[in-house]
Order: structure tokens, then C-alpha cells, then sequence
């Protein structure tokens, strides 16, 4: 045991005890403690397996550096995987297991694995398993691969919440800088958030102790807080800012303590001031992964924070004049430290689960911990994600912010300003808005590369087990892009991001190609920047809420009428009636609908007004079909075209009067249409003679079909002649019901003589009771939209996007006359004049038949033809019914050449199975349009 | 063929109780009437006898207002009757709605806190326009009588889900008020 825990250190509650398992063994920790420091305080070394070739890790970092320190963590029936041991606090009863080992950290018998390491470098499997299948070897690589392990358990209640703030000043970072910072802003009279990932605020103040503005650290950091609450500013503690988006949205993760989903906080402010300090770098030298090498700051956080002295022999290797100052600072803790500067030999950690010594300059010392550090780097990911560019430092030979992003601001540690005087001047002037103040550092560091003649493996990245022989070899290999050089080694991926092997990396890769590090450059800085779970982001998008669906009015109605409800294009809808068999029910619905009558909940149809002495001309635009020869009273169907010419709705267009219309689009396809003819309103049109108004959730619509239609409509006393004469198929009345308007328009998606009446959503009810009242004894029944599916297939009337597909033109359904003759210009009135729009070869819908006793087709089955070597594809089912009218089987589909195939037949294939089908117009029920014209 | 009536909790429609929790009451309202008109602002405004138009943070007051959604758009609640159709004399567009939209209101201090959860909401941002993406779905919020009581206009059709929503922000407002930053 050679780290431990000092009596009267640190910030954590001494007097209290807390009890954890680590891989089963029972340690203690205090309230104040993270999985990592507690470990540490109990002498625990081995904490996790690195990730490739398992070999033994140790704690690196204090804070959200540390990149080894993962655990699956268990408190209270709640299992969390994938746990930061450096960011988890302690609670009392917490089982902590390490992951991917087998069965402990401490004995992992894949750790054979790392015997074959030389066979194993940078990019082996993506040349090793390709004979004969990769897929052979993917579930053992993956089953072997992977962290924690999901529990089998929900975490019920486990759910985000989420928050948008505003805020003039969003000060990230609650360091000395960071509360300088805020509370110089909040006393200026700004609204000032100042956000802090630890629990309790100072940053790295603890590390060093010493007094600051002749205060102890803890004393000082309260006198801030003060200052900013009772100036009016705000606070978040243990709280990370992990996102920088457009618009100086900053996303920031609240920790709500184990086992609860953190919240989202999504700030808006209007300046950003980032104040998110350095961390330790790495030292690139052999075995410097070993167990007990660790940062110098992280080991000083340990001291400071949580009371822990990290080793009590200690070799300080170092490239920078913070080494003696930090010496001193453990020695003073009761460590024997003994400094070494890495820039003077080439050092070499001796020992395996323990560490026993140092090989440096031709000397062993012993010593049972390691503290390294290469310099200081500051923490710009943030700044990054934004848009700031970065200039190098050459003193410091760090990247530190330059080209500031709109309205962001750096000060203090991250400017490469370490100095503790000068980084609050800066945070000052930055919160203020004024000129940061810039001076040198007393901070010096000497340049050092790894040394790539020494024997033994030297880590770049800890927790992806990149060494420096896989960035030469990267290299060999022409992988010499940073960012191709990331892909190939996987360093800097997973949660570390590169935190604490990027720079390392950088140097790595800039001393193979005799380059310098600004001319390797970065890889890009994506959020987020610490681990956040999927939930954060998921908060209240959960079940019914995960993709909310439309209700009906009449939705009590159907359920008292016994509907199975469905979802249809965003509406909860009834799909059929009744509680037996639904192919039956279904069936029961067509044939009374063909025999009598069906009433139909149609509410969910579009129902967009366009007004203005300019609407006829601009409808006209919008549609393939001509409509300004529409009269008023009548109605129009159509297609609107994308302006490739692809159908993106079909409808019905009433003519009001002469400046207004009514297009009754696909009741999946309203939201869609009213934003295209918004778009197409204001693109070339005078936006003060034209406007869209969607009304389609004012009104609700009941369609009553069927040879019986007319004698249920004329119970109902709409003050409307309802004659074929006065009322013909494709027009429109107003009339009244129960003193109110109703709209009644006769048009049909059944092939049968149909009126859809449309009130407003109050006067519903009353409506459908009477319908129902005058349809019953006329045999009419309640109808689906199963049913309806079947009735609009046997008129070979289609779905948008079931019966159509992307590349489907208005022409490819039969309708092609306003492609050749319409006047006027429309949209996709170009697209349908192209070579692709003219092939012979295009896909035409068609209808098929098969025997009267077969199953029916499946949608989505392959039309294919044998002409050639291989089965080529030449169309496909796009909707297929047993039609209970007709007694057999009916299909449609989307052919090639299809209508010159009609009468022919075509192999149809389906996993394996083929049949062979008739082709055949798409309309199988009164073709000649007696019934519908009734 | 699937039957999900089960998996859908029946709607009930206007017919529901109140949410109360610490103070917070959310009720659905029922507006007489909503008339949207289109056109210049000012012959909008003049058709419905109102002189202003509310936009955010304004507050509309008394039971006859209207609220902004953009620079020709305007709702008018329970205002008079109009008849739907192109006002040729005045060069507008009217369409009766009083039955598209249903009307949500929240009041209390911790109003404000349900909406932040929902949508960006700050006072010190104005807008001429009511117009807010609500958790996704497109949504007029306004003040109404006093800074603490906010009006909800969603489309009918969305009724069930958004009160859904409101029961989980309000359980959550009710755990972690948003303070006003301002």
C-alpha cells in the first residue's frame, strides 16, 4: 500500500465513514470522496484493464482527465455502467465493479493478451479478419471488446429534465478566474451564470493551499459565491458544460447524484466568458501506463481535494518549473519526493502490478510512484466547438485560444495564463467586456519529444492502448493526416477524447515526420466533452410522447363503438370496427359499404384555404392539373409535384368563390402542405393577394359512402338538393346542420357515390349520432381505415407514398395531359421534360391479379424478369388486399413499361418464392364510373 | 394489423380536471371564438375593434384581444363574428378557428418554469410574434392579466400530448423552479 489517506487534508468529512466494494473487496471512503480517491486512499493501485491488451491501469488524473478509472457501479437495486471513477462521488453501500476484466482488475486472465501484443498493433483487424468473412469473427471480437455491461434491470424513473435559461454572461468554469469572473459581471448589474463541474467551486486552488488575496483557498471561494448570489448571479455546481452550438447555445449537464438522470440545461447567453483552466500532459516514456504513474496536478488534487497522498516515495519526472513547488507541496504531506527532469534521459518504469522504480539516466531508483507531467494543456475544447481558432504557444508549447468565436472570451489558465494574479486581471476585463490584458507567464516548460530509440512500449493513449509504435507505424503506413492518423489507432477516441492523449499524440506524430506540432494541427473538437447518457438528450421524448400522435374529436365515440385504434399518418385512427376477427370485421365493412352504406371519420383530410385575388393563379402554380378553369362549386382532383417533378401529395381543390379555395390534401401529408405552400407563397408572389390558412383541425369530416349515401344525407336536412342533377360527383354546397355551416363536398375515395360533410369540431358529435341514426336502417356501417384501403385498391385509387414512391411522375399514374398541354408554368413542370422523365422504361402503376383461391401478394414482393443471366427487378407490390367485393385476390403495383404489359404475365418474387400474376388496369370496380356518378 | 387502442389512454378531450400542484394551476379554456386574419396588420386589427395585437412579453388583457403571430398574421380571441373568406374591401384573408385550437392556461409562479422547460422563453427578448416551438410542436405562448399567467394555444389534434407533457413539466418545475436570470 503506497498511496494513503492524511488526517486533516483536503475538503472531504473526515468524521464520517462510508462503505464501498470494489470487485468485491469492502474498503471505506468519506463524504467527499470519488470512486477514484477512495480507492486510491485504501492503497488500491490496480483499478481497470486497459482496453485492448488488458494490461493493469492505475488512476492518471484527478478529474474528468483521468481517462482509466471506468467502472459499472450498484447502489440500491440501480446499476449504472460505464461510471468516470474520477467524477463519481462516493455513497455509502456502493458496489463498484471494473470493467472488462475477468474476473477482477486486479487478476484479469485476459491479460494473456497483451503476450501477443506484438501481433496486435494499430489497424490489425482491419487486415487480419477479412478472409473469409469478417462477420465470422464479429461476435467473438465484439463479445471480447465493449466496457461496462448493461443491466437486465429498467431503472425506472430514470428520466432527464430539461431546462432553457437565458443569461447575458454564461461564465464556464468555477475556478478563481471563473468566480472573479462572475461576481465582477453580476456586480456590473449582468445577468451571470457561472457554471462548475466539481461539487464544490475553486478549481485547482485546493491543489497548491496557499492563500490567496491573504485567504485560505476554501474561505476565498466562499466570499465569491457570496458575492455573485447577492449581486444577483447564479450558480450551478456539479455542473458540466459539454456543448457549444450555433448561437451561443451552450449545453450543460447538471449531475443529480447516482442512480438519477442528469439535467439539461440549454443557455442561451449573450457572451460567453471560458474559464476551464489546463490539465496535466502526459510523458511519453516505456511502461509509462503502468499502475502509480500519475499526473503531478492530478496527484496534487488528490492531496488537496480528498485528502489523499498519492505515493510516499515519489519520483518527479518533469519538463516545467512546477515541478519543485509541487515537490515541495507533498513533501510537506510526508512523501520523499525526488525530482527528475525528464529532458535530461530517457526514462523507463520498472515493475509490473507494483511499481518498483525508474530507470532514468542510467540510474534505478526506487520509488512506488510515478508523477509526470509534460507541460500544461489548456482545456479548449469548448472554445473549439464554437469556432475559435487556436494559436501555439511556443513558451508554453500548448494551443491556446485565438480567433475568438462570436461573443466568447477566454481567460486564465486555458489563455496559457497560469499565473494566478494575471488570470484573474484577464477574467476580470472579460467579464466587463473590456481588452483582456495579456503578460507572460512565469510558467516555463522545455521542449521534449518522445524518444524513439528506447526499448519497451510507451503508451500515447491509455484508454485505447495506442503506443508510440502504432503512431510510427500509422505513419509507415501514410495515415499522415492527424485525422486519418486518429481513425487508424483509435487514439484519442471514446470518453477521453483526446483530454489527455492528444497532445501526446500530436508530438508523437510531429517527431516521426520532422514537423512541428501546429503543422500536424489538431483533430476536430466534437461535443460531447465528458460522457453524458442518452437520456439527457431524451428527457420527455418517451413513450406517447416519443412520437405523439393526433386524436380525434370522435375518439370516444369509436371506442364506445368498439374501434381497434391505430396509427395512420400521424392520426390515431380507427383501422376497423368490433372486437371478432379483424379479417372479418374488415370484410363486414367493404361489403356494407358496397352494399349500403359506410361512414367514415374523414376528419383528419386537409382542409387548407388559400385567399386572395391571387389564389386562383397561385394554386394553379402549385398544382400539376389545371385549376384556374375551376368554377366556383366544383371540384378538382390533382397531384402537387416536388420540382423534380415527383408527386409529393394528391387532393381534392374546392373552388369557394372567386378568391378562395380549399385543398383537401392526404390526411398524413397537411403539416407537409401547408409548409410548401407557405414556402411557394412567399417565393415570387405578392405576399399581401395570396394566403394560406390551414383549417383543417376547425373542422371535422364524415364521409358517408355508398349506394344508400343519398338517402342517409337527406335525413340529415343539410338544406342542400342533393339530386344527381343539382348536386353532381366533384362539387361542392354549403349548407347547415343544427344551425350551424357545413360544407359538403361530393367527391370519393371509394369508387361509390360519396359525400364528405365537414363541421366544425363542436358540432362533431351531434353529427355523427345523426348519421348514424339514418344510417343504420339503411344498413350502413361504421368504417376503417383498413376497409377504406381495400374500397380505394378495387377503384385502383392510390396511397401517396404506399402506391408512389420517389421517383413516381404524375404521368407514370396516367395522368399526363397537363404535362403536354397545360399552359401555364407549375411546379416540376421542368422535371417532367427530362430524359428521365421521357424513358420508356419507367416504372407505371398497374394492377395485378392472381387466382381466385391464392394468397395474396405480399407488398413490397419483386416484379422481376428472367430475360438476362440474373433476375433483374422491374417492379415491386406497393398494396395487395383480398377484396371482398370482387371474391378474390387484388394488387398494385409499380411495373416497368407496365402499361404495355397489360394482359401479360409477370414472375412475381418473394423470399425465395415466386408466383406469377396478371397484369391488369389498376381499377377492378365499376371502370365505367356508373356507381360513382349515381 | 394491430389493435393499439390500449396503448393509447382514451382521450378526454376538454373534459379534464385541472393540473395543481404548488401553486401552479393549468386549465384548458374555451374561448368563444378564434379568428385568424391575414393581411396589413392595421385593417386587421381595425376589423376586430382592437388597437394592439400582443406579441412577447406584452400581456393581453381582458376577454377580447388579439395576438401577433407574424407581420401580417393576427388571431383574434373572442372577438366578433366575421365572416370566413377574402375581405375584398379590406385585402384580407379570415378563417374562423375557434375550434382548431385548443387554449391552455398556466398560472402561478411556477408557470414560467413548465414553459422553460418546453421552449426558450425570456422576457428580456421580445418578439413581435407569439409563435414558439413548444417540446416540437408549434405553439402560440402570450401573458395574459398578469406576468404570471401564460396562455397555451396548441392545435386540437395535439390536446392529449401536450397536456401529457405539461404533467411531466409541471412535476419537474415543481422539484427545480427555474429562477428568472433577469
Amino acid at each position: 500500500m503506497s498511496s494513503s489517506r492524511l488526517p486533516g487534508y483536503g475538503l472531504i468529512d473526515h468524521s464520517k465513514t462510508l462503505a464501498f466494494q470494489f470487485d468485491g473487496k469492502q474498503f471505506q471512503g468519506h463524504p467527499g470522496d470519488t470512486l477514484a480517491s477512495a480507492l486510491l486512499a485504501n492503497g488500491v493501485r490496480i483499478i481497470a484493464r486497459s482496453f485492448k491488451y488488458h494490461r493493469p491501469r492505475g488512476v492518471w488524473g484527478a478529474w474528468f482527465d483521468d481517462p482509466n478509472a471506468i467502472f459499472d457501479v450498484s447502489l440500491n437495486g440501480i446499476k449504472i455502467p460505464n461510471c468516470a471513477g474520477a467524477t463519481t462521488c462516493l455513497r455509502d453501500g456502493m458496489r463498484v465493479q471494473s470493467v472488462n476484466t475477468f474476473p477482477t482488475a486486479q487478476f484479469d486472465v485476459k491479460a494473456i493478451l497483451d503476450w501477443f501484443s506484438p501481433f496486435l498493433p494499430a489497424g490489425f483487424y482491419y487486415k487480419t479478419f477479412m478472409w473469409p468473412n469478417w462477420h465470422l469473427f464479429e461476435p467473438t471480437i465484439r463479445k471480447m471488446a465493449g466496457l461496462g455491461k448493461l443491466s437486465e434491470e429498467i431503472t425506472e424513473n430514470y428520466q432527464s429534465d430539461q431546462i432553457h435559461q437565458n443569461c447575458d454572461l454564461l461564465v464556464v468554469g468555477g475556478g478563481a478566474a471563473g468566480l472573479v469572473a462572475a461576481s465582477a459581471a453580476a456586480q456590473s448589474g449582468q445577468s451571470v451564470l457561472l457554471v462548475e463541474d466539481h461539487n464544490i467551486a475553486g478549481g485547482g486552488l485546493y491543489r497548491r493551499g496557499r492563500e490567496i488575496e491573504n485567504q485560505p483557498p476554501g474561505h476565498w471561494v466562499e466570499q465569491q459565491i457570496d458575492a455573485i448570489k447577492s449581486a444577483g448571479g447564479q450558480l450551478l455546481l456539479a455542473t458540466t458544460a459539454f456543448g457549444v452550438y450555433d448561437h451561443n447555445l451552450v449545453a450543460l449537464a447538471e449531475d443529480r447524484g447516482f442512480g438519477r438522470a442528469p439535467r439539461l440545461w440549454k443557455i442561451r447567453a449573450k457572451r460567453i466568458v471560458m474559464t476551464t483552466g489546463a490539465i496535466d500532459r502526459p510523458l511519453t516514456f516505456v511502461n509509462n501506463d503502468r499502475p502509480g504513474v500519475m499526473s503531478v496536478e492530478g496527484a496534487l488534487e488528490f492531496l488537496g481535494r480528498y485528502g489523499v497522498l498519492a505515493g510516499r516515495q515519489i519520483a518527479l519526472l518533469s519538463n516545467n518549473n512546477r515541478a519543485e513547488p509541487s515537490a515541495n507541496l507533498l513533501r510537506e504531506a510526508g512523501a520523499n519526493v525526488r525530482v527528475l527532469d525528464a529532458t535530461q534521459g530517457s526514462p523507463a518504469a520498472i515493475g509490473g502490478k507494483i511499481l518498483r522504480g525508474i530507470e532514468f539516466a542510467a540510474q534505478t531508483i526506487a520509488c512506488d510512484t510515478i508523477l509526470a507531467s509534460g507541460g500544461l494543456t489548456p482545456v479548449v475544447h469548448l472554445w473549439r466547438q464554437a469556432g475559435g481558432k487556436l494559436d501555439w504557444d511556443e513558451k508554453i508549447s500548448a494551443f491556446i485560444p485565438g480567433k475568438p468565436p462570436n461573443n466568447m472570451v477566454a481567460a486564465g489558465s486555458v489563455n496559457g495564463t497560469f499565473d494566478l494574479e494575471e488570470a484573474m486581471a484577464e477574467a476580470r476585463a472579460a467579464a466587463l467586456d473590456l481588452p483582456v490584458p495579456r503578460t507572460d507567464s512565469s510558467f516555463q516548460v522545455k521542449t521534449l519529444s518522445p524518444d524513439r530509440h528506447s526499448t519497451g512500449r510507451q503508451w500515447i493513449d491509455f484508454q485505447h492502448d495506442v503506443t508510440l509504435k502504432d503512431i510510427e507505424l500509422a505513419a509507415r503506413e501514410n495515415y499522415a493526416s492527424v485525422e486519418h492518423l486518429k481513425r487508424y489507432t483509435t487514439l484519442g477516441m471514446a470518453s477521453d477524447q483526446g483530454k489527455t492523449s492528444n497532445m501526446a499524440g500530436l508530438d508523437a506524430l510531429a517527431s516521426i515526420q520532422n514537423r512541428s506540432i501546429p503543422e500536424v494541427g489538431t483533430t476536430t473538437f466534437r461535443p460531447p466533452f465528458i460522457p453524458v447518457p442518452l437520456e439527457l438528450y431524451r428527457g420527455a421524448h418517451r413513450q406517447q410522447l416519443l412520437h405523439p400522435l393526433k386524436r380525434l374529436i370522435l375518439e370516444p365515440e369509436h371506442r364506445a363503438a368498439g374501434a381497434a385504434l391505430g396509427e395512420y399518418g400521424g392520426w390515431l385512427r380507427p383501422a376497423w370496427y368490433g372486437t371478432g376477427s379483424s379479417h372479418e370485421a374488415i370484410k363486414q365493412e367493404v361489403l356494407a359499404a358496397r352494399n349500403n352504406a359506410a361512414i367514415i371519420d374523414a376528419s383528419p383530410l386537409g382542409k387548407i384555404e388559400i385567399l386572395g385575388p391571387d389564389a386562383e393563379k397561385f394554386v394553379n402554380f402549385v398544382f400539376y392539373n389545371t385549376i384556374s378553369t375551376l368554377k366556383p362549386g366544383h371540384i378538382r382532383y390533382g397531384f402537387m409535384l416536388s420540382e423534380r417533378g415527383i408527386i409529393f401529395d394528391d387532393g381534392v381543390v374546392t373552388r369557394i368563390d372567386e378568391n378562395r379555395f380549399i385543398i383537401s390534401c392526404s390526411s398524413s401529408h397537411v403539416d407537409s402542405v401547408n409548409r410548401a405552400l407557405e414556402g411557394w407563397r412567399q417565393d415570387g408572389n405578392d405576399p399581401d393577394s395570396v394566403f394560406v390558412h390551414d383549417t383543417t383541425q376547425n373542422w371535422s369530416t364524415i364521409t358517408i359512402s355508398g349506394p344508400q349515401a343519398r338517402k342517409i344525407l337527406t335525413v340529415l336536412d343539410l338544406g342542400v338538393d342533393l339530386s344527381p342533377e343539382a348536386f353532381p360527383h366533384m362539387s361542392f354546397r354549403q349548407g347547415n346542420f343544427a344551425s350551424d355551416p357545413a360544407r359538403i363536398s361530393r367527391v370519393s375515395f371509394t369508387g361509390d357515390l360519396s359525400y364528405e360533410i365537414s363541421v366544425p369540431l363542436s358540432n362533431t358529435s351531434l353529427l355523427w349520432s345523426a348519421v348514424i341514426s339514418s344510417g343504420k336502417p339503411l344498413g350502413a356501417a361504421l368504417v376503417g381505415v383498413e376497409a377504406l384501403a381495400i374500397l380505394r385498391a378495387e377503384k385502383g385509387y392510390i396511397f401517396v407514398g404506399k402506391d408512389t414512391d420517389g421517383e413516381t411522375m404524375p404521368h407514370d399514374l396516367g395522368l399526363s395531359i397537363p404535362r403536354m398541354r397545360k399552359k401555364t408554368p407549375f411546379v416540376g413542370d421542368r422535371a417532367l421534360h427530362t430524359l428521365t422523365a421521357n424513358s420508356e422504361n419507367r416504372r407505371q402503376l398497374v394492377g395485378l391479379l392472381i387466382g381466385k383461391d391464392d394468397e395474396i401478394l405480399t407488398t413490397g414482393a419483386h416484379l422481376i424478369e428472367n430475360s438476362g443471366t440474373r433476375p433483374r427487378s422491374i417492379g415491386y407490390v406497393t398494396s395487395s388486399y383480398h377484396s371482398p367485393t370482387l371474391g378474390h385476390p387484388i394488387a398494385l403495383a409499380l411495373l416497368e413499361k407496365g402499361t404495355t404489359l397489360t394482359g401479360k404475365t409477370v414472375p412475381v418474387w418473394n423470399q425465395g418464392e415466386t408466383r406469377q400474376a396478371k397484369v391488369v388496369s389498376p381499377c377492378l370496380f365499376d371502370a365505367e364510373g356508373g356507381r360513382l356518378n349515381a | 394489423m394491430r389493435d393499439d387502442s390500449t396503448r393509447w389512454a382514451a382521450a378526454s378531450g376538454y373534459d379534464r380536471p385541472d393540473i395543481n400542484i404548488n401553486g401552479l394551476q393549468i386549465s384548458v379554456i374555451r374561448p368563444w371564438r378564434q379568428t385568424l386574419i391575414s393581411g396589413p396588420i392595421s385593417k386587421s386589427l381595425e376589423l376586430g375593434y382592437q388597437k394592439r395585437a400582443v406579441g412577447w412579453p406584452e400581456i393581453a388583457k381582458g376577454k377580447n384581444y388579439a395576438i401577433r403571430m407574424r407581420r401580417d398574421r393576427i388571431m383574434l380571441i373572442n372577438g366578433p363574428a366575421i365572416e370566413d373568406g377574402w375581405h375584398k374591401d379590406k385585402g384580407l384573408a379570415v378563417s374562423d378557428m375557434s375550434d382548431a385550437c385548443a387554449v391552455i392556461q398556466l398560472e402561478g409562479v411556477l408557470a414560467d418554469s413548465v414553459l422553460k422547460r418546453g421552449t426558450e422563453l425570456d422576457i428580456g427578448i421580445p418578439s413581435g410574434s407569439v409563435v414558439r416551438v413548444f417540446h416540437g410542436f408549434e405553439t402560440f405562448i402570450y401573458r395574459w392579466q398578469s406576468k404570471d399567467i401564460f396562455r397555451l394555444h396548441i392545435q386540437f389534434g395535439y390536446l392529449e400530448s401536450i397536456w401529457l407533457l405539461l404533467q411531466n413539466f409541471s412535476n419537474q418545475a415543481s422539484a427545480q423552479p427555474c429562477t428568472n436570470w433577469r
